[in-house]
């Protein structure tokens, strides 16, 4: 017992670090011997845990999943849920490195081996099911598909997250998120019901002062 | 004179392949050694003309701003709206990102390296500043919304039009890419564009004629 333990903080340390640098050099930039001597950890420890550094990038982006799973499933969810969803994603990358490495990983896919979309694919159909759910209560428009909504959502803001990143190291993410909705709300939604949403984020998901 | 002419065509012949290359491949993905077997020239003649990947890396995007330039030249020049102007640029990226590998490249090498800044980045702040250009003149001919920030929307339109190239790379390809941007259009309009700008705008960009690829980006206009 004591000694899975030690083997599940060690694989941890690993992925800690393989994060770290890969979020620093990308998944060309990043060597195994970086990693090694961040995690503290010899050669054959990382062998126990991990193949190779496709193995590592691989466990990194199955993590992104992970994202959101804080929000609600269940109804009644709709076009905040999605709000709510980009003002969380922003946060998680403005607070895990493990996310930080695994959206750059994802968005090098194809610079190693296998490509892992799924991350995307996934982020899109729990869009498109809040979008289907807004469309069904008359909240989204009736001639807009859910499908193609939840696409352009992940979409821009994966290109927000990016050019966030590169022109002010993700200080204003949650601003661009904000305005990205407010923009796009009186195009998704009736006139009427436009008000009813509140584009920086509801229920504590909005910005956060990162310690 | 000829000589000299020869020696363009020679380089050009070779941004194009290491265009090529790069999309294909990646940039670190491609060698020199692949990219002058490719272009069919020895490698002394390679570093006649550059003396790095990086300065390739720099040619390739310096070449596809003069392309992005030319088509906000003749947007500007032509008696299209202003505003229409905008989305009819941003369908013409998207006809680029499925078959120009100049551009298809600098996107790529600037994901796979932007972070190194220069040159890696010079196509994105060229498609800045034409957003940029483009909306302050819809702006002045009164086609945008009076409570819009112009550099609010710049940023927005250069984030979703790199967002949606990136989703479209990670294998994500329903559908026409360039469907994508009228999508996108129709979502951003009703918020962006004045009321009469609105009603006579249109979303997928500039008419197509029939089997043609792409009505303001004929070879070599």
């Amino acid at each position: 017992m004591a000694r899975q333990e030690r083997a599940e903080r060690t694989r941890n340390a690993i992925l800690d670090a393989a994060a770290a640098v890969f979020d620093e050099f990308g998944f060309n930039g990043a060597s195994l011997s970086d990693i090694l001597a961040k995690a503290g950890v010899t050669k054959g420890a990382l062998y126990f845990h991990f193949s190779s550094k496709e193995d590592l990038a691989h466990a990194l982006v199955s993590e992104q999943s992970i994202v959101g799973q804080s929000l609600p499933t269940e109804p009644p969810t709709g076009i905040q849920t999605a709000i709510d969803l980009c003002h969380d994603m922003a946060n998680s990358l403005r607070s895990s490195v493990r996310v930080r490495a695994g959206i750059r990983l994802v968005i090098e896919t194809g610079t190693f081996a296998d490509p892992a979309p799924d991350a995307y694919a996934d982020w899109i159909r729990t869009v498109r099911d809040y979008m289907v759910a807004a469309q069904e209560r008359g909240d989204l428009k009736a001639d807009l598909d859910p499908y193609v909504i939840a696409r352009w959502v992940i979409a821009s803001f994966t290109g927000i997250q990016i050019s966030s990143q590169v022109l002010s190291g993700r200080e204003d993410i949650h601003e661009r998120v904000t305005e990205m909705w407010r923009i796009a709300l009186p195009g998704l939604v009736p006139p009427r019901r436009v008000a009813r949403f509140v584009p920086a984020g509801t229920a504590g998901y909005g910005a956060k002062d990162i310690a | 004179m000829t000589k000299q002419s020869r020696s363009e065509n020679t380089r050009l012949h070779l941004v194009r392949s290491a265009a090529e290359l790069f999309d294909r491949n990646g940039f670190s993905g491609a060698t020199l050694e692949d990219v002058s077997r490719s272009a069919g020239v020895t490698k002394g003649a390679f570093y006649f003309h550059f003396s790095s990947k990086d300065e390739l890396a720099g040619a390739i995007q310096a070449e596809a701003c003069g392309l992005l330039r030319a088509a906000v030249y003749r947007v500007v020049g032509s008696p299209v709206p202003a505003l229409q102007g905008v989305v009819n640029v941003t369908h013409e990226l998207a006809w680029w990102l499925t078959s120009e590998p100049l551009v298809r490249a600098s996107f790529r090498t600037a994901r796979e390296c932007g972070h190194r800044g220069k040159p890696f980045l010079d196509f994105y702040g060229e498609w800045l500043a034409a957003i940029e250009t483009l909306l302050l003149a819809a702006e002045r001919a009164g086609d945008l919304r009076a409570d819009i920030d112009v550099e609010e929307v710049t940023t927005l339109v250069l984030a979703v039009s790199s967002g949606l190239e990136m989703v479209w790379w990670t294998g994500i390809r329903d559908g026409d890419l360039g469907d994508a941007v009228t999508g996108t259009w129709r979502t951003l309009l009703p918020g962006i564009a004045s009321e009469s700008a609105l009603a006579a705008v249109r979303a997928e960009g500039a008419e197509r004629k029939s089997g043609d690829v792409c009505s303001s980006c004929a070879p070599g206009g």
